[in-house]
């Protein structure tokens, strides 16, 4: 049987090849989203700068809730983002335990150096800059290259690649701003380091003094690095380490340690999970599709050499046997060329979301093999599904139409077809109304079920709507010209071909649609609400953060009527610790500077122990005005505030606002983002004082809302990044598929071209006719796929916008309908040409 | 002989038996006027390879209902040649489909090598058309994908049986494929290809070989060669072949040609000649 299977192959092996590259290109999307899950999962952040620390004794950020009891017992875990400190007295307990050789306690700060223009440096795009104490340098392998070690207040020691980038050497000055205090300070040294620290961020070293100052904890340190003596195995000592600790405090060797050097990245991997899960998902499907579509063009095709196996004695079993094994072959040579391509994309992917700020940049990439394995496998039982589907209608042909001339083209699907489409589009209308009606975040997950769903209703039920659609269309085709009556004709009477084309037409329109209406639908949204929002007459904002001092400077300025600052953080609340973005202001009229359609309440009450929050937490935490919310602060504190006020716009901003005192001193860095200002001077000589102050604090910018708007515009579309390029590629899948399914269902026909020319059609005629079928069949799959996308899209903008029409600007469907039309294009066209090269009475004798 | 359709033209008068000797004196088809039961003792006459009774076909219902076969009785002896022929429509590919179990009759019993097809299952119907049934059609006998000895080996290969080594050698050499046997189908010329599809129904030693317009798309010398070859087997091997043709030259080669018009038999003809043949056809068209 396999060598028969590998002859027919050989022969065949065109057809097949469209399924072989659907099969890699499946591989690879699948591999990718599994690294990427695996990656996310894993949650691993690479140790950078302490990447030559053995041990580190660090604050548990771990924090945990228990519901229940029992067996109804549930454990919800999230990391804490702001950093928790431990007390510097640990340093010495740490210190006197058997193994270690050191122990250093860390202090790590915002530190800048500054250009001649006093603006930050920055050696790279989205790398971050860190002051500490010298006496960590030695511990974490930092050595001496030039100089000496930083001893005096305004001493410090840098890497020789920002001296490099910053234009200093040894003996040079240069302002740096440590903290918000600005600096006039000495380079002492350059500094060397293995090649895998600092690839993410660079560091500014100051004498220990300095440093603890700059800090401004005292008492206080971020974590312990710890050398192990020789001689003493690392576990081991991490194992005594942890008995001498104590509760609350973790002691981290080998991967986990990064978790402790960036604890901002805690939950980075959520989005990372949620993405690449519900995207391989919808790979899958997709690739079923794709592929059972093509098997089922490949079986129409050879439906005369099936019929004459029956006729000569081959059981249906048998044929399906032989589709199988043939599918089953191709997949898997496929599947094994896609995981190299699948493995690179995952990393890119990784690389493009570190660069945009989506993942960390120390984020650990992917791991192992198993999520090869597991697509390769995935894969293949998908082409077995798909050689099932289509062996079950193979093996239904029967073998008296090896006798007859002419293909039978059925018309109706069967009873069992359409009574599995139309559950499934029950199945899918019940799961939109269940996320019509579900509160607040658990209708974006069932997103990609509605779409499953609802692509599943179109591949099943695809030559009945494809017919419908091409009875309307024809209608008024047929009266434009013979060849566009030939199309009409053509498409009607052919309802199952047309289906296999118009199919994964509906697939690509679908996915690439509801990627790009979900991106504009939020930043429509977020945009709108931030014009309507930002209330405040001007802005001053800093990439490098400002410090809290800054308000009340601004405060005294005499055009100044209110000055708010705000700083952005992450509270966890609900039982399940969702993380929540949250926004601590400065005392203040919050009104004046900010439109936050309140609902209920009023923020002049936010002062206190007192939050506002956003309309979707209130709905998903069951609270409202008066209501006292239980939750955790970013450093995982416990807290519980009353609710003063519920707002509508939130999008972009923040659900949960609360006083900046009480998250002061539960985040790792006091800085504010940004200070929004009311004045009553907008005349230059007036704002003046202003200027003045904001010169004064390094990398702070001043200027309209419009700044922040526009800032937050480019953030916005940064994030949409996330699912943004995997959808795509999903979409350029099924888009492959279109051109292979023309491709295929167009080389088939090449004896009815043959026959339309001898009868008297020309070449031109005939390629008309083929550009009126295609505009016939991507109409079709437009319609079909915009629907798909818009429907599934509606629960999840109803719920994070309010509204319900998802915003679908023309330029997007008009870019949509014109690749759809150009795929279609390329996919008849070209091998329509090709068939047209021949002599027609040569091609009309061509054995199928 | 009893049968109830008065030959319109009788070439030599033949004995009232009730089975027509060939030209090799055997006995090759008979015909009958009432439905055979299971009772019958011709039932289990080991000389009739196929016996069809009350064959009838229709397709489609009420107003556009179609006969394509209204009621066939007939018994095709073990190394027999019979040609079936008729106008278009008269019901020969019709009934050449359902006496080989390519499909259903809506009535009737199709008896073969002693087994009864009308009540097989799908499974059992392959199985049969693999053992004992052989099939040459007019085109695309072939699987592109196969070389000859490939394509000849397929029935063999299906059920799982080694082929015999020497018989499929001789098959071979009788049909003239020496040399040719890693050709693909492509590769050869509508003759060879025929010739290839008869050795493929000779492997399996089939008791009965079924022709549909096997010389329809060759030319004059390519058919007679072809005919020669399926007149050997049945001379030699004593291969039963049942044919459907509409060329009096290749009816010629059997050793009876059987009339249909409208779904019924009309006529037949022991030792024809093409002349008579296309004589009769004119006057059935008639």
């Amino acid at each position: 049987m396999f060598a028969f299977v590998i002859s027919t192959l050989r022969s065949r092996w065109a057809a097949f090849l469209g399924i072989l590259v659907a099969a890699s290109t499946a591989v690879a999307l699948i591999t990718a989203c599994g690294f990427l899950l695996e990656t996310g999962i894993r949650g691993d952040v690479n140790a950078d700068r302490l990447a030559g620390v053995p041990i580190i004794v660090a604050a548990d950020q771990n924090i945990s809730v228990t519901h229940g009891a029992g067996d109804d017992q549930e454990t919800f875990e999230a990391g804490a983002t702001e950093r928790r400190r431990i007390e510097a007295d640990l340093v010495s307990i740490v210190a006197a335990t058997p193994g270690v050789l050191s122990a250093v306690g860390e202090v790590s700060f915002s530190a800048h150096l500054l250009d001649r223009f006093g603006d930050p440096i920055e050696p790279s795009a989205h790398s971050v800059s860190w002051g500490h104490s010298w006496n960590s340098a030695a511990a974490t392998s930092f050595s001496i290259v030039a100089g000496h070690e930083p001893t005096t207040p305004t001493e410090i020691a840098i890497d020789h690649a920002l001296s490099r980038a910053a234009g200093v050497d040894v003996g040079d000055t240069i302002s740096v701003v440590a903290n918000g205090t600005v600096i006039n300070a000495t380079v002492s040294a350059t500094l060397g380091h293995a090649p895998e620290q600092l690839e993410h961020q660079t560091a500014i070293f100051f004498a220990t003094d300095t440093a603890q100052h700059l800090y401004g904890h005292p008492g206080q340190v971020d974590l312990i690095t710890v050398l192990v003596a020789p001689g003493h195995d690392i576990e081991a000592t991490a194992r005594t380490l942890r008995v001498t600790v104590g509760p609350e405090t973790v002691v981290l060797t080998g991967d986990k340690r990064g978790g402790a050097e960036f604890v901002e990245s805690a939950n980075a991997s959520i989005a990372l999970i949620a993405v690449a899960g519900s995207l391989g998902g919808i790979a899958a499907v997709v690739a079923t599709m794709v592929i059972a579509g093509m098997l089922a063009l490949i079986v129409h095709q050879r439906h005369r050499e099936i019929a004459l196996l029956r006729a000569i004695g081959a059981t249906p079993r048998q044929v399906r046997t032989a589709i199988k094994l043939e599918t089953v072959t191709v997949v898997g040579v496929g599947a094994c060329l896609g995981i190299a391509p699948g493995a690179w994309v995952a990393r890119g992917m990784l690389e493009i979301w570190r660069e945009k700020g989506i993942v960390p940049p120390s984020f650990d990439g992917p791991h192992g093999t198993l999520p090869a394995v597991i697509a390769l496998a995935m894969t293949v039982m998908i082409g077995y599904l798909a050689a099932h589907i289509a062996g079950r209608r193979a093996s239904r042909i029967r073998p008296i139409e090896a006798l007859s001339e002419s293909s039978l083209q059925r018309r109706r699907i069967g009873i069992m077809r359409s009574l599995l489409g139309t559950l499934l589009l029950a199945g899918a209308g019940a799961v939109f109304m269940v996320a019509m009606n579900i509160d607040g975040h658990l209708a974006p997950a069932l997103v990609p079920a509605i779409v499953v769903m609802l692509f599943l209703v179109v591949g099943v039920l695809a030559p009945v709507l494809a017919s419908a659609g091409a009875w309307v269309l024809s209608t008024f085709t047929i009266r434009l010209g013979p060849a566009a009556f030939l199309a009409g004709m053509n498409t009607r009477t052919r309802a199952h071909r047309l289906a296999s084309t118009v199919t994964p037409i509906v697939l690509a329109i679908g996915m690439a649609g509801m990627g790009l209406f979900q991106q504009s639908t939020n930043l429509h949204q977020r945009t709108q609400q931030n014009h309507q929002r930002l209330v405040a007459d001007r802005v001053v904002a800093s990439s490098i953060g400002l410090p809290p001092s800054i308000v009340s400077e601004l405060v005294a300025v005499p055009i100044v009527t209110n000055a708010i600052g705000m700083q952005t953080t992450e509270v966890f609340t609900d039982d399940d610790l969702d993380p929540t973005p949250a926004v601590g202001v400065t005392e203040g009229d919050l009104g004046t500077v900010l439109d936050l359609d309140v609902l209920s309440g009023s923020l002049d009450d936010l002062i206190g122990e007192t939050i506002a929050i956003s309309q979707n937490l209130a709905n998903e935490s069951d609270a409202t005005t008066g209501t006292t919310m239980s939750f955790h602060l970013g450093d995982g504190t416990s807290v519980s505030y009353r609710v003063v006020a519920v707002f509508a716009r939130s999008a972009g901003f923040a659900d949960l606002v609360l006083p900046h005192s009480l998250i002061a001193h539960h985040v790792t860095g006091e800085e504010l983002g940004q200070v929004f200002l009311d004045i009553d001077d907008p005349t230059t000589v007036g704002q003046a004082a202003i200027r003045a102050v904001v010169d004064r604090h390094p990398g702070a910018r001043y200027g309209t809302s419009d700044m922040i708007v526009r800032a937050d515009d480019a953030n916005a579309t940064t994030q949409s990044w996330v699912g943004y390029l995997l959808m795509a590629m999903v979409a350029a899948f099924a888009a492959i598929a279109v051109v292979n399914s023309l491709a295929l269902s167009t080389a088939e026909r090449v004896r009815e071209f043959a026959l339309m020319r001898l009868v008297g059609t020309t070449r031109k005629q005939v390629l008309r006719m083929l550009r009126w079928e295609s505009l016939i069949v991507v109409t079709i799959g437009c319609v079909l796929g915009g629907t798909v996308a818009v429907v599934s899209l509606i629960p999840f903008i109803q719920t994070t916008t309010g509204s319900r029409i998802p915003s679908t600007p023309a330029s997007t469907c008009l870019m949509l309908v014109v690749s759809a039309a150009l795929l279609g294009l390329v996919g008849t066209q070209l091998p329509a040409r090709l068939a047209l090269r021949s002599n027609p009475v040569d091609s009309i004798g061509v054995r199928q | 002989m009893n049968v109830d359709l008065t030959p319109l033209h009788s070439p030599t008068p033949t004995s009232t038996d009730d089975h027509v000797p060939s030209r090799s004196g055997r006995d090759v088809v008979a015909f009958h006027t009432r439905t055979l039961t299971a009772t019958d003792p011709a039932d289990t006459d080991e000389r009739v390879a196929l016996r069809v009774c009350g064959l009838t076909k229709t397709y489609g219902r009420g107003e556009g209902q179609v006969h394509a076969l209204r009621g066939v009785d007939l018994d095709f002896m073990r190394g027999s040649f019979t040609a079936l022929m008729g106008p278009s429509g008269s019901g020969k590919s019709t009934f050449l489909h359902a006496a080989a179990g390519l499909d259903r009759p809506t009535s009737g019993d199709v008896r073969l090598a002693g087994q009864e097809l009308s009540t097989m299952n799908e499974v059992a119907l392959t199985k049969m058309r693999r053992q004992q049934i052989g099939f040459v059609f007019q085109a695309f006998n072939l699987l592109p994908g196969l070389n000859v000895l490939q394509n000849i080996l397929l029935p063999s290969r299906l059920s799982g049986v080694r082929p015999d080594k020497r018989w499929v050698h001789e098959v071979v050499r009788r049909t003239g494929l020496d040399g040719r046997v890693k050709h693909r189908p492509a590769e050869l010329s509508g003759g060879q290809q025929q010739r290839v599809a008869i050795a493929r129904a000779l492997v399996t030693r089939p008791v009965v070989l079924f022709a549909d317009e096997p010389t329809g798309a060759l030319d004059t010398r390519t058919s007679r060669e072809v005919l020669m070859l399926l007149r050997d087997c049945v001379d030699q091997d004593g291969l039963t072949i049942v044919m459907v043709s509409h060329d009096p030259v290749a009816a010629s080669h059997a050793d009876a040609v059987i009339f249909l018009a409208d779904g019924s038999v009309v006529d037949h003809m022991p030792n024809p000649t093409p002349e008579l043949v296309a004589e009769r056809l004119i006057r059935l068209g008639e």
